[in-house]
């Protein structure tokens, strides 16, 4: 009665199915052979062996992988909350619980992109979005063979110049259920009944912190920075001083216009810049009346703006831009301005020495 | 009448061979001797993870006085294992043959075939259900031995 209700206990573990991650832990493998055999031609009674058996111990594995394509992806200065995904699958033959920590990466480690800056405020999200870490840790928990969309969310510094580069390292780590890192069962005696656990993982893309079989797995993706890296210069020449014949010699007397040229210059090779306010404030000595309807601009300069004697642009032409320019006071404000990459973009205005 | 009856039971005490079989499970361990060489040896199975390969041996033990012959030992592959390829041997002279419908019928390697039309293939030997050794004879009071791999799922 006691083989029958082991044989059923055995056929109830063994029908529990193979699932991609392994066999399950704790499952019950049985080996059992039957002989017959014969002695001086007669059959002999059929003889059963022993049931050998062992049970499943558990293979903590997991990978974890980066989702995007490329593996850089552009920002701009000051952009928040920039978002890369990442997938974690659960291949151990159980239920696992994993910790989670982002972290930047330093050095030229990956790829032509070395590292050069830092991401700031990094977040986890295991909701795929709604809820964020407060700091760059997060836990989760998987099902056997379940994956788990990562998010993680940082920031781009706003001092981030055209061409920066910020990795950053997501790092998956194989724990017990109250937090404590997973660790391989260090029994001396081992015992075939009772679960063991074994760490199987595999080496993640961070080598040199990241080993196989340690429990952890890590993998990375990167932020490129394409920003307008703007120059501001500001020159100064005579128009005209209603003297002077040769206005190519005109003078900074009373009664002299003078041509305030400001030089905008992106010396982004990637990205350009639009929506540009440009303030300044103005000198009392000076005379305003024209200042708003002489407003020009001239885009895609490819050398430096020139402040010229005796042109009314400084000689660097230009569009009427007065719509958009605008006093109060002294204050001189040019708004909704733009400058292509790699070019410059010359504005001018006149005022009038009292 | 009573005579012939006890010769004859004589006979057959005579002719019982006490043969038995036992299972055992191995695994392939690695252990650094004193020297820093790593050798693998086979211990007994007690860590045991998905994809880890089992030697069984099933050890054949006649404690008789008589030899046995046609030793046939059946060995289904356990549940969430799979046959290892070209494993199955014996210690001893014998012949080896597969199932692939749970011990209904077995044959050679080549010869085992599943599916229908277009899905008919021949079996791969993680379809093998079963193995069979026919051992030819067992001397008194010696051993011998059939052994296979199967890996767990």
């Amino acid at each position: 009665m006691r083989k029958i209700l082991s044989m059923a206990a055995i056929l109830a573990l063994s029908s529990m199915s193979a699932m991609a991650a392994g066999t399950t832990v704790n499952t019950t493998v049985t080996n059992t052979a039957t002989l017959s055999f014969s002695v001086g031609g007669v059959t002999q009674a059929d003889v059963t062996s022993n049931e050998d058996s062992f049970v499943v111990d558990k293979k903590i594995d997991f990978v974890l992988t980066h989702d995007d394509d490329p593996k850089h992806i552009i920002v701009v200065a000051n952009k928040q909350d920039e978002q890369r995904s990442f997938t974690l699958t659960n291949e151990s033959n159980d239920d696992q619980k994993y910790s989670l920590s982002v972290s930047n990466l330093s050095g030229d480690i990956y790829d032509s992109k070395a590292d050069s800056a830092d991401m700031q405020n990094l977040e986890i999200s295991i909701d795929g979005g709604t809820n964020w870490s407060s700091g760059p840790v997060a836990t989760a928990a998987l099902n056997a063979d379940a994956t788990l969309t990562v998010l993680v969310r940082g920031d781009v510094l706003a001092s981030a110049t055209d061409g920066e580069v910020m990795n950053i390292q997501l790092e998956a780590t194989a724990v017990e259920s109250d937090g404590t890192t997973a660790e391989v069962s260090t029994t001396t005696v081992d015992d075939k009944d009772v679960v063991d656990t074994v760490l199987g993982e595999g080496a993640g893309v961070t080598e040199s912190a990241n080993t196989q079989f340690d429990g952890k797995y890590s993998a990375w993706a990167g932020y490129l920075v394409n920003t307008a890296n703007i120059d501001l210069t500001k020159l100064s020449c005579v128009f005209s001083d209603e003297v002077t014949v040769d206005a190519t010699k005109a003078k900074r007397i009373p009664g002299a216009t003078i041509v305030y040229v400001f030089d905008l210059n992106n010396t982004s090779t990637s990205t350009d810049a639009s929506d540009i306010t440009l303030s300044d404030t103005l000198d009392t000595t000076y005379n305003l009346t024209n200042t708003v309807a002489s407003a020009k601009a001239q885009t895609d300069v490819t050398s430096a703006c020139t402040c010229t004697y005796g042109d009314a642009e400084g000689g660097n032409g230009g569009s009427d831009i007065s719509a958009n320019a605008s006093l109060s006071g002294q204050d001189l404000t040019l708004a909704s301005l733009g400058v292509t990459k790699n070019s410059h973009t010359c504005v001018s205005i006149q005022v009038k020495l009292q | 009448m009573k005579k012939f009856v006890m010769v004859s039971a004589l006979l057959l005490t005579m002719v019982q061979a006490n043969v038995t079989i036992n299972s055992a499970s191995f695994q392939e361990q690695t252990k650094v001797t004193p020297s820093g060489e790593k050798v693998k040896e086979w211990v007994k199975a007690s860590k045991v993870v998905p994809g880890t390969v089992i030697r069984y041996v099933n050890t054949l033990d006649n404690s008789g006085d008589k030899s046995a012959r046609k030793l046939v030992v059946n060995n289904p592959i356990p549940e969430n294992m799979e046959y290892v390829a070209g494993s199955a041997a014996c210690q001893s002279a014998c012949s080896i043959s597969y199932s692939i419908d749970g011990g209904k019928t077995y044959n050679q390697p080549e010869e085992l075939f599943l599916g229908v039309g277009k899905n008919r293939h021949l079996a791969k030997a993680s379809e093998y259900t079963d193995i069979r050794w026919v051992v030819d004879s067992l001397g008194a009071k010696t051993q011998s031995g059939v052994e296979y791999k199967a890996r767990l799922k």
